[in-house]
């Protein structure tokens, strides 16, 4: 068990971690935000995956473009999906079961209109980079794995520039912290909880762009990242989204460690009892403000 | 308010006209059985009804994983079974006891999941009123089904390939209960032995490296998967004196993360390294990523490469690999080339892979055994005439051993190992079999 | 006008009962009417996924404790009865019992931990989580439990396999569960569970041992999951992991009791007949039976935000108090 071997442990955990730090943050936007939990989500994510490919077979792209469009049309749909099914059930800021079931529905819907239009075959999508790095002759880095690192890092630092320093990111602070509140203080929070919403579909929609090509694409890729997700999401504390960044990446290393040290069937199930266990010692999340006295 | 007044009035006529329609349906299908098959249908208590065909169709029917993780198989299967029943019905039917009868296919999805496998069954069987089940291409589901076998002892059940070692043990156990119950495939031991035998060839050879009898195994969560990592390691005591298993990876269906798991093996440095994937992404995804890391060790792979897209989606990576079995071979097999020609006039987005050409057999196969025993009731003979076929076709010669499962072996369904060499698939064992000479792996 | 109304609310306990009555005679007469065996079975997912919900809705509806774990008990029921009765060969109707009281003890222990968290969305994933737990290692462990190859040759509950004995069986425990509910919602600890769920705080200021409550309504909530788990072990006979501790169960009967009407009687076990119902007879749709099914669901929850039964009621309530309310003018005018 060398030095390579730790450094290249450590490296498939955050690379995997990244992701779910994507997936959790939007998650957390909208769980925060609009206080409603996101089943869908999962399907944004797959949705990404099967535009990108379509683009890029049947329409023939290059791939940047195809990137971009895709992304844009992930957004413009979950903004239809926004003002179709979501904007009724948000009648008052608080907590409410209803749109668990509404996103249940919709995702059931997604996954077989996917099936329906896209077949159940998976398809596969090529690396963006076709090389292989070997920083020190100590590990291996794949072009693709570069990518999925950087413009990680490079999205989560602009949303988080964007929540910390911009009026729109002390806007929707404010909602999540107190909805009614917000709204008394003249911020238009069906406005918020549509950018919140159509914000984190995009943040879904970059991660299964970037992912497509390790992890192939298929009707139900949604499913399994959006357990993981709504897991990263209370690790980290709910509503907060550096929490969740931050859990997302030490959820990807402990799983990683733990497929090492005990066997990959064992994988899911570690990570369950490491939220467990920071639920027990911290109820509200690793971030989390505790609520009330 | 109105809103809501409409909406409730509206989901309750809804809800009432389901139940109407449910009611109604009962009512519907219970007659028409009495008209048309002429002779008086007592109440159904199961397996008291006569099957016999009525108004020269008869009836087939199909429980597939349709839709979830194993789709792409049993959609597959699907179009299999369609493309044969729909040449049969062209050529002008299936003859019984003088008369031509025309067949009718009725698939229906289970999801993957037994119990609805169980459920889905059971309303063929009595709603549809099928001579014939073909139960699942998933071992779970079959064996589910197989539990109610008893229950309609007029109806065949034959499953699609199915490998899990579950069905010998059970039958052998009690054949009479499972009477109408086949499997016309071969067994998880039967993959491990060739496993074994394989390797023991290879290292003789010198291909391949086995001095230290190590292997690592990464399988999926599927009694198919986990019964070969068993059927391997018996095998290798076998064949080969023995091995250590270094690590059994079982990760779920349809997993495309293996970084972790090739980083654990590279430091565990196996000689041998068997996966076992059913779908397609998760062989793509293991070849690539070991390509990106860059291994040591023997790589053997099960099932996944004999699915259409393998070579184009690995592209180089996937160079030098040994995999089994190499059930059919579209390549260099002028029959099976035109039966994938054939598949893909019918269905031209199909996913070709070897249960195309298992589900169209087993049609031929279920009605060449209703010519013969001139009936489709299971009970009246069907089931002894299919149990004693010795049915040669052009991917193998099909007979069912006492515990109703088909025998492997060179004489009748092949299993055999083959290798990627330049991009194309070359059979290299067993030698009488062989297209090419086995490679060393780079 | 206005009095049909006010004789409703009036009236309630005894339409109340007259209607169960006659739901349940009707489900006593439907074996004598439908004679398809397979229409009998899902009659008989349909009250067992009405135990299943009734359970869930005591413990996530009255309770306020919205555990999506719940799916792990009736699987624990199902797989302790199954083992035992396997194993030791003792008869399935000794079993059951064991299954349910092995529910119980898990339910217990996935209960006190999530006592400690206070938000809705940390008690569903903590609890999400823990079923997973369960559900991975009844997987991990094929040894034991046969994991994915599936748990099959389960002794039957009765020999000569005929389906009405085991509709009837169904029917009894979906009673008893029933009658098991309606008690301890219109019990003082009932009372204490609508103050509970209204606020927390406040009740807890008059002195009602909230944990103590959320513990014991989880313990009977887990029994009749566990009881119900155990019973489909010996009727359908085969078990995985996925079909009875997976989350594909935990969001059929969420659904279900969501759009039945959550926090009502009669909501789960319209919510369980609807949807198991369509879901059957969407058969017909093949390839759109899905979207379809997905469809309704979304429909259905745009509209009547709290469920079909749920909804049916407050409009009732609405109606007649807005019609006191009228009543209330005209004598003050006068």
């Amino acid at each position: 068990m060398n030095l390579s071997y730790w450094i290249e442990m450590i490296m498939s955990g955050v690379v995997t971690g990244t992701c779910y730090a994507m997936i959790g943050a939007g998650l957390s936007l909208i769980w925060g935000t609009l206080k409603m939990v996101n089943l869908a989500h999962g399907e944004y994510y797959m949705l990404g995956s099967y535009f990108l490919w379509t683009l890029l077979t049947v329409g023939n792209m290059p791939l940047i473009p195809a990137i971009i469009i895709s992304i844009v049309g992930v957004v413009i749909f979950a903004a239809a999906v926004h003002f179709a099914a979501i904007r009724p059930l948000l009648r008052k800021p608080g907590w409410n079961m209803s749109p668990w079931i509404l996103t249940l529905g919709l995702q059931i819907l997604l996954q077989n209109l996917a099936l329906k239009i896209w077949g159940e075959l998976y398809r596969n999508v090529p690396y963006f980079w076709n090389t292989v790095f070997k920083p020190w002759n100590m590990f291996t880095m794949s072009g693709q794995r570069i990518i999925i690192l950087t413009s990680t890092a490079v999205i989560i630092l602009a949303l988080m520039t964007v929540i910390k320093k911009t009026r729109l990111g002390r806007a929707i602070i404010a909602t999540s912290q107190d909805g009614e509140y917000a709204m008394m203080m003249g911020i238009n929070i069906k406005q918020i909880y549509f950018i919140t919403y159509t914000i984190s579909a995009g943040l879904a929609a970059v991660a299964g762009i970037l992912l497509c090509p390790v992890y192939s694409v298929n009707p139900w890729m949604g499913a399994t990242v959006q357990t993981k997700g709504l897991v990263v999401c209370i690790l980290g504390g709910l509503g907060n989204i550096e929490g969740a960044i931050i859990a997302g990446i030490l959820m990807g290393i402990v799983e990683s460690i733990a497929v090492s040290a005990i066997g990959s069937e064992w994988r899911d199930a570690i990570a369950y009892i490491f939220l467990l266990g920071v639920l027990y010692m911290k109820p509200s999340g690793l971030f989390g403000k505790k609520k009330g006295v | 308010m109105m809103k809501k007044v409409t909406a409730l009035c509206l989901l309750l006529t809804l809800t009432a006209s389901l139940c109407g329609g449910c009611a109604g349906s009962v009512a519907t299908s219970s007659g028409t059985s009495a008209e048309s098959t002429g002779t008086s249908t007592t109440q159904s208590s199961p397996g008291s009804e006569q099957k016999t065909a009525a108004g020269g169709i008869i009836k087939l029917g199909a429980v597939l994983p349709l839709s979830g993780a194993s789709a792409e198989s049993g959609i597959a299967c699907q179009q299999g079974l369609e493309l044969a029943v729909a040449e049969i019905n062209q050529n002008g039917g299936i003859e019984m006891n003088g008369d031509t009868y025309q067949l009718k296919l009725y698939c229906e999805d289970d999801g993957g999941s037994p119990d609805q496998s169980v459920s889905v069954a059971t309303k063929l069987i009595e709603m549809d009123e099928v001579s014939v089940v073909y139960s699942s291409c998933l071992s779970s589901c079959a064996l589910a089904i197989m539990d109610i076998c008893d229950q309609y002892p007029d109806v065949l059940f034959t499953t699609i390939e199915c490998t899990s070692d579950n069905f010998s043990t059970i039958i052998a156990q009690n054949t009479e209960r499972y009477v109408n119950f086949y499997k016309p495939y071969y067994n998880s031991s039967d993959y491990g032995a060739a496993f074994g035998e394989l390797i023991a060839d290879l290292s003789e050879k010198g291909v391949i490296d086995f001095t230290n009898k190590t292997v690592a195994y990464i399988v999926e969560d599927t009694d198919a998967g986990r019964s070969c990592v068993k059927a391997c390691e018996a095998a290798l005591e076998k064949f080969c004196g023995g091995s250590t298993t270094v690590a059994a990876e079982v990760v779920t269906q349809g997993s495309t993360d293996f970084y972790s798991q090739i980083n654990k093996f590279k430091a565990l440095n196996p000689d041998v390294v068997m996966t076992f994937f059913v779908p397609l992404n998760s062989g793509v995804a293991y070849t690539k990523q070991v390509d990106e890391i860059g291994s040591d060790w023997v790589d053997i792979a099960f099932v996944y490469p004999l699915k259409a897209g393998f070579v184009e989606q690995t592209g180089a990576a996937c160079e030098g690999l040994f995999w089994l079995p190499m059930q059919v071979d579209f390549w260099n097999n002028e029959e099976c080339a035109a039966f994938a020609d054939k598949v893909y006039e019918m269905f031209p987005n199909a996913g070709l892979n070897a249960m195309h050409l298992s589900s169209y057999l087993g049609v031929y196969m279920v009605s060449d055994a209703i010519t013969q025993a001139g009936t489709n009731n299971a009970r009246d003979g069907l089931a002894k005439t299919y149990g004693a076929m010795d049915y040669q076709t052009i991917n193998g010669r099909y007979v069912f051993k006492e515990d109703h499962t088909a025998i492997a072996s060179p004489e009748h369904l092949v299993i055999s190992a083959a290798q990627v060499q330049n991009g194309e698939y070359k059979v290299v064992w067993p030698a009488n079999f062989a297209y090419a000479e086995p490679v060393a792996q780079k | 006008m206005q009095n049909i109304y006010k004789l409703i609310l009036l009236r309630k306990k005894q339409i109340a009962f007259v209607s169960a009555a006659a739901a349940l005679l009707t489900l006593i007469a439907m074996p004598f009417v439908v004679t398809k065996i397979y229409y009998i079975h899902v009659l008989i997912l349909c009250m067992m996924f009405s135990c299943i919900t009734s359970a869930w809705n005591l413990i996530a509806g009255y309770a306020g404790v919205f555990s999506f774990g719940f799916q792990a008990l009736f699987g624990t029921g199902a797989y302790v009865s199954a083992l035992l009765s396997i194993h030791f060969g003792w008869s399935p109707w000794i079993t059951m019992w064991m299954g349910a009281a092995a529910a119980m003890a898990v339910g217990a222990l996935v209960a006190i931990p999530s006592l400690k968290l206070k938000e809705l969305p940390y008690i569903c994933i903590a609890t999400l989580c823990m079923g997973e737990i369960i559900r991975l290692i009844a997987s991990n462990f094929p040894e034991l439990t046969r994991g994915e190859l599936g748990l099959s040759q389960i002794p039957k509950l009765f020999q000569d396999n005929i389906k009405v004995k085991s509709y009837y069986l169904m029917l009894v425990i979906l009673v008893v569960t029933l009658m098991i509910v309606v008690k301890i919602v219109h019990s003082p600890m009932g009372m204490s569970l609508k103050a509970m769920r209204d606020s927390q705080e406040a009740s807890e200021s008059l002195g009602i041992n909230i944990a103590g409550t959320k513990i014991r309504i989880y313990m009977v909530g887990a029994f009749i999951a566990g009881f119900t788990g155990a019973f489909y072990a010996h009727y359908m006979n085969i078990l995985t992991p996925t079909s009875v501790l997976g989350t594909a169960l935990m969001t059929q009967y969420v659904a279900m009791c969501l759009i039945g009407g959550i926090g009502t009687i009669a909501g789960p076990i319209l919510g369980s007949f609807t949807i198991t119902a369509s879901l059957e007879l969407l058969r017909k749709l093949e390839d759109y039976r899905l979207i379809i099914y997905a469809l309704l669901i979304i429909v259905t929850i745009i509209f009547l935000r709290d469920g079909i039964w749920g909804t049916f009621k407050s409009l009732i309530i609405a109606r007649a108090e807005k019609h006191q309310n009228r009543n209330i003018k005209k004598e003050t005018i006068v």
